[in-house]
């Protein structure tokens, strides 16, 4: 039984950070123009790749299905607004990387028309679980907190495992960002329905709201609709704010003081974890059968003009959003999607709006250190205390710089979350994350080498032992014809015998009646 | 790095106060070879000499040399030291950060083992005798050697004295009345101990040190000191006496607290603290130097790849 | 006095006839073993790409080379430096470069039938070592992407030459 702590514990490790958040949260939370082009990656979360359903030059309406999902963990794209498909090709997406991937392009007509044959309901309660789960998959609603892991999935999984308790991760810890607080403030009820329908496709009545105590107003807000709200009880629970006070493990400990395993998933322990945004899109796509085509986004920085928040359709252009924010300042330096701690610069701006993006940071040269020239470690031992996931990043620092797998197995690389504390902190500027991930990488590639290895040898022996196969039939073919050819010379050699035998015994006769 | 240059002003100007100019002399004489080699030899590795510079360690690893040798140590006896703590102890290995021994700690020990006899002769704080040396006599001691005949200018410190004289079979409360000692520690020795003391608290409340390794050195030798003081208090001097006597304080703040070659952990910088104080206490009641501190930190250096590999803390979530 | 050396001279010797006979024991029963161990380990280490540019007929005969110290380290082209590194940390020989400069594995590669020009004669067939063509008489032959390593031993047998490489 998961009870939840009346006064959440600080679940170790973590800085405080400045906010930063209340320059984006001065303005209204209103809509992003029409862009005139949208771009729609086909893989914009976590697994396979979408498959597209329409063809260049088909005309698609608001809402419409246009890729349809393959796998498990998957989700179906949505055209954002009505037009025409330009063309299904490789485009530029947001990815650290700067990597191609296929995109579909659709010219938008300006008329925005929905899909004619949506079917808004009123009662959630009438629907089944798997419904909702239908609904919410068939919607392509996917966390929108970061990861991009499909949502159906963990109400999928509802059926043979018991969910005691459901979070809705409002803690946004990470500076700068402020599209969750900006849709609490302008959406409060929509996000409770959402909610309450989770909590219905679930089967659990034990629901949190969690939510850094330094959002004053936000809290306010979000007590005053709780308070007149009839549905699911739903308690609020202020954390800490504390950076990374919103990480999915960490949120977990604070509440409910249960340590979740790096290879663990919450739901092992019966915790359902959701963002605050994915529960509004949840809403949308259960009652208003909306699919997820539209996010608020951040878009601040000390590089930008106007700071706010934005609704903003899926596959919008990143520099029509900066252009309509105002455009750079000379204090640009460059773009980052995400925070200032996990967030990952952008090489291009012309790159789409994803699912997954919801701030885009225009830094300044304060915000990240990274130009400092790094030292060599000291092992002073500044990055240990502020690890939330308790590993030792100068050991892994210096098990990373040596490709000991071995070792970094054994301090755990995977238990980390790429926070950024121990960056954050080194006084020695050195980008540990930065190793962290390229030693992940690393080791992740060295296993498939070593799979495809695995594989190559397991061929070569079968083709090994099929080759000796044949040589060993041959030869035993050859064998066997010889010995057929031997019983055929005994055989003629006995007919022989016996011909020169029955000549014998005629000669014999003759031999006898003559003399 | 530069705090821990303030703190240790308390303790230099002190001990200079007691033992004379000849330790500041020192200070200066090794911060000046330490700045010599360190370029020296990053020239050599091919490295960016500027940063390593600016980061102060090799000032550090100078003054902590200063500070445990005598003031009447020859100069070439320092060039030694420091060159081998700085090209041996610590660019051989890797340079800074990956230094596993304490450099200032291993040329110490360099010297301590190749000249015993130029690094056996201090002053005499007894105050039976009057050998106060001026300044100049002592920066001539530096730089030309010791008289003929040095017994006349030096005496025992308290740690070697006590050493000698419970050889001899006489008991600590009646060593304790040579003046040598004072109220708790050596004379001169005490004062000199609650300036690192100060020295090391500014370290801790500055958060440039964390308390674990100063208060298992100094909470280890606590107990061990007043567990056979109670035994035997003829034989075994207090616990207080350890403290304030010898490099106790300069080790507990600021020789076990170099991180590089400290425990990273917070079980191991325990495990490490402990370590450190219980040799110093056996090395300093069975061993045959007066004081343990180098040895002790040289034997815990060498261990803390072990320590900290099996101290790692639980991960979050690990069962 | 000089029973007490007696007695320590008999159990010296009782010592060290019992532990010499222990580790002797250890010694030749385990000496095969070790060498099919390290002959198992260092295969392991290698890519399997079964390419022979390493001059044996294969990984195995390589990493029996290597185990039997008769060949060095830095012979396997398609691992590259990585290979020689984890082969040095197994074997405790030197980290060098490789034997010979190549540019065949620089950029991930593998076979590409023309099959306009593919008469199935099955001579690539029998070549591949990992079983990457698919084909039979008279058929045309076609390469298993996922499969081919790039080692270019099908290259070479082909009568009309109608394969390349390209890029994977």
């Amino acid at each position: 039984m998961i009870s939840v702590l009346e006064q959440p514990i600080p679940f170790g490790g973590g800085i405080e950070l400045p906010p930063h958040k209340a320059v984006s949260l001065a303005q209204p939370l209103v809509k992003a123009d029409l862009p005139d082009v949208i771009k729609l990656p086909l893989c914009q979360h976590s697994g396979l790749s979408a498959l597209p359903l329409v063809h260049v030059g088909e005309h698609v309406l608001k809402g419409q299905l246009i890729a349809q999902a393959q796998g498990s963990i998957n989700a179906p794209v949505h055209a954002s607004t009505s037009g025409t498909i330009k063309e299904i090709t490789d485009h530029a997406t947001p990815n650290p990387s700067g990597a191609t991937s296929p995109c579909i392009v659709i010219e938008t007509d300006r008329q925005d028309t929905w899909l004619a044959d949506r079917n808004p309901i009123e009662d959630f309660y009438s629907l089944t679980p798997v419904d909702i789960q239908q609904k919410i998959l068939e919607a392509g609603v996917v966390g929108l907190g970061g990861a991009g892991f499909p949502s159906s999935v963990k109400i999928k999984s509802q059926s043979n495992l018991n969910i005691e308790l459901l979070i809705l991760n409002a803690a946004e810890c990470e500076p700068y960002i402020s599209c969750d607080e900006s849709l609490i403030r302008h959406h409060v009820r929509d996000i409770i329905i959402g909610m309450d329908i989770l909590a219905h496709a679930l089967q659990v009545d034990n629901c949190v709201i969690a939510i850094e105590d330094n959002k004053l107003d936000t809290i306010n807000i979000l007590q005053e609709a709780l308070h007149s709200h009839a549905g699911t009880d739903i308690k609020l629970k202020l954390i800490p704010s504390r950076y990374p006070a919103g990480g999915e493990k960490q949120l977990i400990k604070s509440i409910t003081g249960i340590e979740v395993s790096a290879e663990g998933l919450p739901i092992d322990v019966g915790i359902v974890c959701y963002n605050i945004g994915t529960a509004f899109a949840v809403k949308k796509a259960v009652l208003d059968d909306e699919p997820l085509i539209s996010r608020v986004l951040t878009i601040t920085g000390p590089g930008i003009n106007k700071p706010c928040n934005l609704e903003v359709l899926i596959g919008t252009s990143m520099h029509e959003l900066i252009a309509q924010c105002g455009g750079y300042n000379d204090q640009f330096e460059y773009l980052i999607m995400g925070g200032p701690m996990m967030g990952f610069r952008l090489h291009d701006d012309h790159v789409p709006v994803i699912k997954t993006t919801n701030c885009l940071l225009a830094a300044g040269a304060e915000i990240h250190a990274s130009t400092n020239q790094p030292s060599p470690c000291i092992r002073c031992d500044e990055c240990a205390p502020v690890c939330p996931v308790n590993l030792q990043p100068q050991q892994l620092h210096w098990h990373s710089k040596q490709h000991n797998t071995e070792r970094l197995l054994d301090y755990h690389l995977f238990d980390c979350i790429e926070c950024g504390c121990c960056s954050y902190v080194c006084p020695s500027h050195i980008s540990l994350v930065d190793e962290y991930r390229q030693a992940k990488s690393l080791i992740w590639d060295s296993r498939r080498k070593q799979l495809e290895a695995d594989k190559n040898k397991q061929r070569y022996q079968n083709k090994l032992q099929r080759e000796l196969q044949q040589k060993l039939d041959k030869v035993k073919e050859r064998t066997m014809r010889d010995e057929n050819n031997v019983d055929a010379v005994s055989t003629a050699k006995n007919k022989k015998a016996e011909i020169m035998a029955a000549v014998n015994r005629v000669k014999a006769k003759r031999k006898a009646r003559d003399s | 790095m530069q705090k821990v240059l303030y703190a240790l002003i308390p303790g230099i100007l002190l001990s200079s106060y007691y033992f004379g100019a000849g330790i500041l002399v020192n200070c200066i004489l090794a911060t000046i070879f330490a700045l010599v080699f360190e370029p020296l030899i990053l020239k050599v590795r091919q490295q960016a000499i500027a940063p390593v510079i600016k980061d102060g360690s090799a000032i550090i690893t100078a003054l902590l040399f200063a500070l445990t040798i005598s003031p009447y140590t020859p100069w070439w006896v320092t060039l030694a030291g420091i060159a081998f703590a700085i090209i041996v102890a610590k660019h051989l290995f890797g340079g800074l950060g990956n230094n596993p021994f304490n450099p200032a700690m291993a040329g110490y020990i360099f010297v301590l083992l190749s000249f015993p006899v130029q690094m056996a002769y201090w002053p005499d704080l007894s105050g039976l005798t009057d050998q106060a040396l001026t300044t100049g006599q002592n920066i001539s001691i530096i730089f030309s050697g010791l008289p003929s005949k040095p017994d006349a200018i030096s005496g025992a410190t308290p740690l070697s004295n006590m050493k000698v004289e419970l050889g001899l079979m006489t008991m600590v409360s009646e060593i304790k009345d040579n003046p040598l000692y004072a109220l708790v520690g050596g004379k001169g020795w005490e004062w000199i101990a609650l300036a690192y003391l100060a020295g090391g608290l500014f370290l801790l409340f500055n958060k440039v040190i964390r308390w674990h390794i100063p208060a298992a050195v100094l909470g280890s030798i606590f107990l061990l000191g007043s567990v056979f003081n109670i035994v035997d208090s003829d034989v075994y001097p207090s616990a207080l006496f350890h403290i304030f006597t010898g490099g106790t304080m300069l080790c507990a703040f600021f020789i076990a607290t170099d991180p590089a070659s400290s425990s990273t952990t917070v079980t191991g910088k325990i495990i490490y603290g402990i370590g450190v104080g219980v040799f110093i206490y056996i090395i300093r009641t069975w061993g045959s130097y007066p004081d343990g501190i180098a040895f002790s930190i040289l034997i815990m250096n060498g261990l803390v790849p072990l320590i900290d590999y099996y101290t790692r803390p639980r991960a979050l979530g690990e069962k | 006095m000089s029973i007490s050396i007696v007695i320590a001279l008999i159990v010296i010797m009782l010592l060290t006839c019992i532990i010499g006979l222990l580790v002797s024991g250890q010694e030749t029963s385990s000496h095969v073993q070790t060498l099919q161990k390290d002959i198992d380990e260092i295969e392991n280490l290698l890519p399997q790409t079964q390419c022979r540019d390493c001059g044996f007929n294969g990984c195995r005969p390589y990493a029996e080379a290597i185990a039997n110290r008769v060949a060095d380290i830095n012979r396997c082209l398609p691992g590259g430096i990585e290979t020689i590194r984890s082969l040095s940390v197994r074997t405790g020989l030197d980290v060098k470069p490789l034997y010979k400069k190549t540019d065949k594995y620089n950029e991930p590669q593998i076979a590409f039938i023309h099959e306009e020009h593919c008469i199935g004669c099955v001579k690539c067939i029998a070549a591949c070592p990992v079983d990457a063509i698919v084909g039979a008489p008279k058929q045309m032959h076609s390469v298993i992407n996922a499969y081919c390593t790039g080692c270019e031993l099908c290259i070479a047998p082909c009568p009309v030459d109608c394969i390349s490489m390209i890029p994977a």
